[in-house]
């Protein structure tokens, strides 16, 4: 492991600046932007450049080839759904080191997926967990301890045990929501075996800020750093990030579906996995996955029992 | 029949005691030509045909010496044969018409010995035999011929020929019959199988073009414990189903069916050796499980219930082989959700009409991005689709409430629609139509609109139709039932855009028992109003009076350098007269002096403190009837009322219109022609040889001419002055400006009609004038309009 400050360029005091700022760890430092150092850590541009290119050099950043890329994938976990209609859907369950994205209108079961792999993350990897802790960031103040409970439950699992292993994090607004998904970082290099990081809901907080046509671009431009960020941390960490988002209604619409997910083209080329949630009758869900690099598009129906999300 | 024959003469010996040979040669003429058709019917067989109907004998076997033979020994020709063997397959009874009208029927048996396979083949007048035996029985056919078929030679019998069943334990070399029915899980490629089923769903008959002819099949699903399968039914065959009385839900057995791999699915075929047996069958009974709307997720082979609530126009396409196919989308909604449902080709052409129950047995739902229900049922040939089915009660009240809402809207309540795209119906009646206009897109493409104005008896409602719905044929007073309009912010009111989505159709009679006529709708839309009452602003006026003033149209460039045309009107009735513009396209309307019109939705303005009217192209201008026309004061009865007398002393200021009578005094002719700016129309003053326009400053070669006459009258009140412009004073001295240009030309006096206008002095005139306060005089002064009469 090499230490900050063998890097060039980096004293005592640079190091210190980029453990504050969240960069204390090398991967971290290779995969960030020179602006975003030069922001966040308070450091010359031309120094940030130096030393993100000496950390590329020390974690060996670099071209990888399509094999390398292979064996990182077979570091890929999974993490089960609670329902094998959907987990065979989207390839065995949600997977580290992308991005999955659900949306669906209100009461569609976004974040009783949430929850679900809130708990789920903690099975063994025999019962199709990863045996890792999680973060959610709640920023529509969705999340409810009750409802793990009752899902642990439903597991056999002991409820204290389990809660001690989410880490809430409420966001209070798009930029805490930045900051929240910031401080995971520090939270992985601090030890926590975190392998899941939740969002729910992704885009509340930017849809309310950034209200108008006029601010479009900007929510834009902020929304994609966030999912920069989250992008960066599932690769860096191997960690799952899971993320919910609402529909618009698209008055607009003469032809074609009325609802959308919101997020525009940001989102859509962030997700690696998008799925769209439909509330079907008597409990019944359909879960469509929509564009998908390597999957076909298919639906699976699940339904939503006090216990969580079964088939 | 050339030659009678000695066995037909025998024949004829049975019964000479019943008709005469002549009678009987008669009767054999018009029967062979019966039996033209009939390809086995020789003269003999006609002639026991004759015989038989007169004796009551029992046919005694003819063929006593018949011999009978192996199959593998028979070959075509041999005649009254007999042979023995077990019957393999009994086909279904088969009705054809020959080309003479006449109905017979066919069947067809197979029966096997131990050297082999033939085809029996039974006519209308065997078929009872049939009630004789069963698959596996074995039996003796007697008094056959062997002809070629078209696979294999086949026995054919006629009306000798018996069938008997005989023990099968005298012929122990016959092959076994075993009747195995087979799973239809199990059912393979090319297989023959027996398989005892129930009929789940009948699809309509289809056509295809076979060669030219058309050919037609049912695909009939059939569904045994292990699955389910279709059981085509080709050409004739169709008609087994009415034949054998089969409904959805029968248990039927299917003999000898063949089966097929097509488009990689395993169907049956009915074989023509085949046979269908309807009857009370061990196969579960069908229930068929009905996906509630809101359930649709991808799915296939589903049963769904909706009430129509959305129709969308078919929509006709050209495939990659330059043949058209149709499409049609509709919505259906039951109490959880709608879908749309796409319809194709004979499909598109199923009467439907909105809140119409449909089931749809068969189709498939698919994800569809565009359809904006996220899903939809597509259907295929193998889809049925049944309009109004018989229900279950709580089903069919479900639809019902369902399906409330959708009813046409009365245009009166447009109105309180407050959004933009909303989809609405509408019946009504056209009570204005105006012409279609093109416009440019933005894209290049030039597009059609076309406005209308649609009434019901609580309103009125302006329409736009857009495109081919422009371009459908539209008359004042029709009917008309839209669906899917969209409703728009108008200028004023809540207007409707009938585009591609929208629907025009002719409404059913129940649709219009409550659409008042044309004449009706106008009476109730229509507030009648005379002048007097006419007021800035108001709207949906009817105004009948009659014309009493015209001008000739007036051509003038728009500001966006377009031309337009106005006509002035004036338009009288017994409490006034009001002025009229009419534009452009109505200012050609042919109009003559005296004529009583009627005007519809003017816009009523305020100009110059008057009230006037504006007619342009949505204000329908007609002709009064008879009785509207004996209304309305004459030309002169109106004149009267509309130029009060005024004594020279009664005159005030701003007085308009009023007629005044009295002497000529005083008249100045030493300059009654004026130059102007044509330009500015406002008086110039000689610069040395031309004349410069102090308005404009320009140089003026050819000026425009105004003649001003100015006069001094007098009554036995008062003195006043008046001057006549223009066309009163060309009614003055009865020469035009032309003229009076053209003289004082010649003579290059501009007083050379002084004497002329002296001529006027002592005269006793009426006008019509205007009186103005003259601010540099102090007093006031009339301004002629119009010289009514002259006299000394």
């Amino acid at each position: 492991m090499v230490e900050l400050e063998e890097l060039p360029s980096v004293g005592e005091k640079t190091a210190q600046k980029l453990r504050d700022a969240g960069f204390g760890d090398m991967m971290r430092l290779a995969t960030a932007t020179a602006k975003e150092l030069s922001v966040k850590a308070d450091i010359g541009e031309g120094v940030a450049e130096k030393v993100i290119e000496a950390a590329r050099k020390a974690e060996q950043i670099d071209f990888e080839t399509a094999l390398d890329v292979m064996e990182r994938r077979k570091d890929v976990g999974r993490i089960t759904t609670g329902s094998t209609a959907v987990d065979e859907l989207i390839g065995g369950g949600i997977e580290t080191q992308s991005i999955t994205e659900v949306f669906g209108e209100f009461g569609s079961g976004k974040s009783q997926i949430s929850h679900e792999l809130a708990v789920s993350v903690q099975l063994p990897p025999e019962k199709k967990g990863l045996n890792g802790e999680c973060v959610f960031i709640d920023t529509e103040n969705t999340f409810r301890p009750e409802r793990i409970e009752q899902i642990v439950e439903g597991f056999g699992l002991d409820v204290e045990e389990v809660l001690a292993k989410i880490h809430i994090a409420r966001a209070f607004n798009s930029a805490h929501q930045m900051l929240m998904a910031d401080k995971v970082n520090e939270l992985i290099q601090s030890g926590a075996n975190i392998r899941l990081v939740i969002v729910d809901s992704l885009t509340a907080h930017f849809r309310a800020e950034y209200v108008g046509r006029e601010s479009l671009a900007t929510r834009q431009q902020k929304l994609n750093q966030h999912l920069h960020t989250l992008q960066n941390i599932a690769n860096t960490y191997n960690v799952a990030v899971f993320v919910t988002n609402q529909v618009q209604a698209r008055p607009d619409a003469f032809f074609g579906s009325p609802t959308k997910a919101i997020g525009g083209h940001v989102l859509g080329h962030a997700a690696t996995y998008r799925i769209w949630l439909k509330k079907g009758l008597a409990g019944k869900r359909i879960a469509r996955l929509m564009d998908s690099p390597h999957l076909p598009e298919g639906e699976a129906v699940f339904k939503i029992v006090t216990e969580g999300i079964v088939d | 029949m050339t030659e009678i024959s000695q066995e037909i003469r025998d024949e004829y010996e049975k019964i000479k005691d019943k008709i005469s040979y002549d009678e009987f040669l008669e009767e054999m003429k018009t029967r062979m030509k019966d039996y033209e058709e009939v390809s086995f019917m020789g003269e003999l067989d006609v002639a026991r045909v004759i015989v038989g109907e007169y004796v009551d004998e029992e046919n005694k076997p003819l063929a006593e010496d018949s011999k009978e033979y192996k199959i593998s020994e028979l070959k075509a020709g041999n005649h009254n044969v007999s042979l023995v063997g077990r019957v393999k397959r009994i086909s279904n009874v088969k009705k054809f018409v020959n080309r003479k009208g006449r109905e017979g029927k066919l069947a067809n048996i197979l029966i096997a010995d131990d050297t082999g396979e033939m085809r029996v083949v039974l006519w209308t007048e065997n078929i009872k035999l049939l009630k004789k035996f069963q698959e596996g029985a074995v039996i003796r056919v007697k008094g056959v011929e062997i002809k070629q078929g078209f696979r294999n030679d086949e026995a054919h019998l006629n009306l000798n020929s018996t069938i008997e069943k005989v023990s099968e334990d005298d012929y122990p070399d016959l092959p076994p019959y075993e009747e195995k029915i087979t799973d239809i899980k199990d059912i393979k490629e090319d297989m023959e199988v027996n398989i005892i089923a129930r009929v789940i769903r009948i699809p309509r008959v289809r056509t295809f073009d076979r060669n030219g002819k058309e050919g037609k099949f049912i695909p009939l699903e059939i569904q045994d414990k292990s699955g389910k399968t279709s059981l085509m039914l080709w050409n004739k065959d169709t008609e087994l189903l009415e034949a054998l009385d089969i409904q959805e839900g029968d248990s039927i057995k299917v003999l000898g069916a063949q089966s097929r791999l097509r488009n990689g699915v395993i169907s049956l075929s009915h074989f023509y050796l085949g046979r269908i047996i309807k009857g009370d069958f061990d196969v579960p009974e069908y229930t068929e499980s009905v996906v509630k709307i809101g359930d649709a997720h991808e799915m296939r082979d589903v049963t769904v219930f909706g009430v129509v609530s959305k129709i969308y126009d078919t929509i006709t396409f050209v495939r990659d082989d330059a043949s058209t196919g149709q499409v049609r989308s509709l919505e259906i909604e039951d109490n959880t959700g709608k879908i749309r449902v796409t319809l194709w080709n004979e499909d598109t052409k199923i009467e439907l009409k909105k809140g119409d129950v449909i089931k749809i047995t068969g189709g498939n739902i698919e994800f569809d991005d565009y359809s904006g229900t996220d899903y939809r049922i597509n259907t295929n040939w193998n889809t049925v689709i049944t309009v109004n089915p018989p229900l279950e009660d709580d089903i069919k009240k479900m639809l019902e409430e369902c399906g409330k809402y959708l009813k046409p809207v009365k245009i009166g309540d447009l109105n309180t629609i407050e959004d933009e795209g909303e989809e609405v119906d509408i019946i009504g009646r056209v009570i204005n139509l105006f012409e279609p206009n093109e416009f440019q897109r933005d894209d290049g493409s030039t597009g059609l609109v076309r406005s209308a104005e649609v009434a019901d008896d609580s309103g009125v409602v302006r329409i736009s139709f857009w495109d081919e719905k422009a371009e459908s044929s539209l008359n004042m007073g029709d009917a008309v039932k839209i669906e899917n309009a969209r409703t728009r912010m108008g200028t004023q009111d809540i207007e409707l855009s009938v585009g591609k989505t929208a629907r025009l159709i002719k409404p059913s009679d129940e649709d219009l028992k409550d659409l008042p006529s044309l004449s009706e709708l106008e009476k109730s839309i229509y507030q009648n109003k005379n002048i007097e009452e006419l007021k800035e602003g108001d709207r949906d006026v009817r105004l009948i009076g009659r014309v009493v003033g015209l001008d000739d149209p007036n051509e003038f460039v728009r500001s966006d350098g377009t031309p337009g045309v106005v006509r002035s009107v004036e338009i009288g009735d017994h409490t006034g007269v009001v002025r009229a513009s009419l534009w452009d396209e109505k200012a050609k309307t042919p109009l003559n002096e005296g004529d009583v019109i009627k005007i519809e939705n003017p816009r009523v303005v305020l100009r110059n403190d008057h009230i006037e009217l504006s007619l342009s192209r949505n204000t329908p201008i007609t002709k009064a009837d008879e009785e509207e026309t004996s209304k309305i004061p004459s030309i002169n009865e109106i004149q009267e009322k509309r130029y009060p007398k005024k004594k020279i002393d009664e005159i005030e200021e701003n007085d308009r219109n009023i007629k005044v009578a009295g002497k000529v005094i005083e008249a100045y002719g030493n300059k009654i022609l004026y130059e102007m700016c044509p330009n500015c129309n406002k008086r110039v003053n000689p610069a040395g040889e031309n004349f410069v326009c102090e308005i404009c400053g320009e140089e003026i070669e050819e000026p425009n001419y105004l003649m001003i006459i100015p006069l001094v009258i007098e009554d036995e009140t008062g003195t006043i002055r008046t001057t006549f412009f223009r066309k009163s004073a060309e009614e003055l001295i009865e020469m035009t400006t032309p003229e009076v240009e053209e003289i004082l030309r010649k003579t290059g006096d501009e007083g050379s009609l002084e004497d002329k206008v002296n001529d006027l002095l002592e005269l006793e005139i009426t006008i019509i004038a205007n009186a103005n306060y003259d601010e540099y005089n102090e007093e006031i002064r009339l301004n002629a309009r119009k010289v009514l009469e002259k006299k000394l």
